[in-house]
Formats: C-alpha cells, structure tokens, sequence
C-alpha cells in the first residue's frame, strides 16, 4: 500500500527522533550514544547526523538532527 | 523564621532527599597498555572515571573522564589507545564496559549494578578481553589529526616492524576518593590528564572541530575525534 509523502517525511521524523544520543527507543544492541541502528528506513537511506561527539557544541545545546538519502534527494529531520 | 529561609530548607531537603533516592556512582580505574619492543616493554597508563548517573532525568546514563594512552614505543614510534572501542572507533559507549570485562563482573545485561558491585573492588586488577582492547591509532605526524589510523593489537610487526608485540590492556581498581576533593586532585587518585600537552597541535585542531555541524554517516571510515583522546 502506498503512503502519502508527508506521512513518509513523519515517520522519517519519528524515526530521527529516536537516533543518536539519548534516544527514546533503542535498538537492543544499542549503546548510550546511540538509538535505532538500522541504515535504511523504507527507500530511505541514513546518511550523516548532526556532530554528537561528547564536548560538541551541539550536543551541550541537546541539538541532533539526521539526514536521509531518498531518490537523490537529501532530507533532514 | 521567615518564609524565605524556609523555603530554602525546602529546596535543600527535596534536593538531598533527590540525591540520596537517586545516586551518581563513580568510581576510577587505571589502563594501561604494553607493548614489546625490541628496545625492551614499553607501557603507559590514564586514570579514568566512570559515573554511574542513576538520576530518572538522564535515564541512567554513564559517563567516562579521562584522557587517551600515549605510549612512546621509542624509535620515534607510538601507539595511542583511544576512549572508544571498534576497528573505526565507532563504539564510544565500549570505555564505559572495561572494568566489568576487565574484571568478568556477571550480568552484562545490568551495567548498573556491576557498577556499583565495582566501587568496592579498589586494588583489584584484570587484562581486558580482545574485544575490549580500546581502538589503538599511531599519527603519521602527531601535529595532523588527519594522519590518525587504526592499528590492528595482533599486527603490530606490519606497522612498526620485527619485534614490536602488543601484549596487553589492563585494568586495575584505585581510590575514587571522595567528592568534592577528589575533584581538586587532593583526595582520591586524580584523573590523568595530560595528551593536550602531549598533542598539542592536533589537539587544537581537533577541539575547532567539536563546532561542526555534521557528525558522521553509518560507513564512513575511521576519523580521529577530540573526544577520543579526552573527555572532561
């Protein structure tokens, strides 16, 4: 069944939300500094996040964002 | 007693009664790395910390300080053991493992009850399992971060040549001491500080790097951090 673009574009949302560190959902194998652990979601590629490193300012800031890869396109959320 | 000073005791009591429900355990460690060489063992140690924050906000979080192993293999050679685990340094969360592998603490699946098993262990020591051994890099110029690569613990002789052997990580328990003194380094075994002084110039460049904006995409190659050689 296909689904509408902006409920991709959610659930790429949802799906950042729970990357990188502090994660709501993990992945079980999952360290502290990291979520889910899967490298595509849909047709969707994970590409680069946002600096997570301890000490960054990003993460002081509690930032994160995550980009994805789909049909050329880049996507951020 | 006016309102004020008691809505201070207030305060200071839920604050107590807080850190007394939810404790932060820390405790600090000793690794060190050996390596033959032809010129005789060469060895280097960091002490780290490792807290335990058991605080709902942080969602039991644990948190390593310390700085990388330099070891001076002589010969203008030398090997750094990291703050991260995995042939690209990927594992972070690996340093906060070490005592309980080192150790073979039961119950890998509880990390925080070893943890707090581990604070009474001071003195007491073990090698760390291949698996664990932290990511080990050499510099082709220790000024240029970008020269940073990986070495294999078992294949040493091809990076440094004939006689040069990794042996081993290991870990040993010592005094935590007692906060806030150990913090001042008066009490307790102080953290090692030390690689920014060792590295100074990478060190600089890799400390403009913590304000980029982008991290990392799963399967890029290895790249050295700041946040590999120290954390504060």
């Amino acid at each position: 069944m296909a689904i509408s673009n902006d409920l991709f574009l959610a659930i790429l949302a949802m799906d950042a939300y729970n990357r990188g560190y502090n994660a709501g959902i993990k992945d079980p194998n999952a360290g502290q500094d990291q979520g889910l652990l899967g490298t595509s979601i849909g047709n969707a590629t994970i590409s680069t996040a946002s600096n997570t490193q301890e000490g960054s300012a990003q993460r002081n800031a509690s930032f994160y964002a995550q980009s994805y890869t789909l049909d050329g396109m880049t996507i951020i959320a | 007693m006016n309102g004020f000073i008691k809505l201070l005791l207030v305060i200071v009591v839920l604050a107590i009664g807080y850190k007394v429900k939810y404790p932060t355990y820390t405790l600090r460690h000793r690794l060190t790395i050996e390596v033959e060489t032809p010129q005789g063992l060469r060895s280097a140690s960091s002490i780290i910390e490792v807290s335990a924050i058991l605080q709902p906000i942080y969602n039991g979080f644990v948190r390593i300080k310390g700085d990388a192993v330099f070891v001076d293999l002589g010969q203008g050679k030398h090997v750094i053991a990291l703050l991260t685990n995995g042939p690209k340094g990927d594992d972070v969360d690996g340093p906060n493992y070490w005592v309980i592998e080192a150790l073979g603490l039961p119950s890998p699946d509880r990390p925080m009850g070893q943890y707090l098993d581990a604070t009474n262990r001071v003195g007491q020591r073990g090698d760390l399992p291949p698996a664990h051994i932290p990511t080990l890099v050499t510099f082709g110029d220790l000024a240029d971060p970008k020269t940073a690569r990986v070495v294999d613990p078992y294949a040493f002789e091809q990076e440094f040549g004939a006689g040069y052997v990794f042996r081993r990580a290991w870990i040993e328990m010592v005094p935590v001491g007692i906060w806030p003194l150990n913090n001042l380094g008066i009490y307790g075994t102080p953290i090692t500080r030390g690689i920014e002084k060792r590295l100074p110039e990478a060190m600089a460049k890799l400390k403009a790097e913590l304000n980029n904006i982008l991290g990392r995409a799963p399967g890029d190659p290895f790249k050295i951090l700041y946040s590999h050689l120290h954390i504060q």
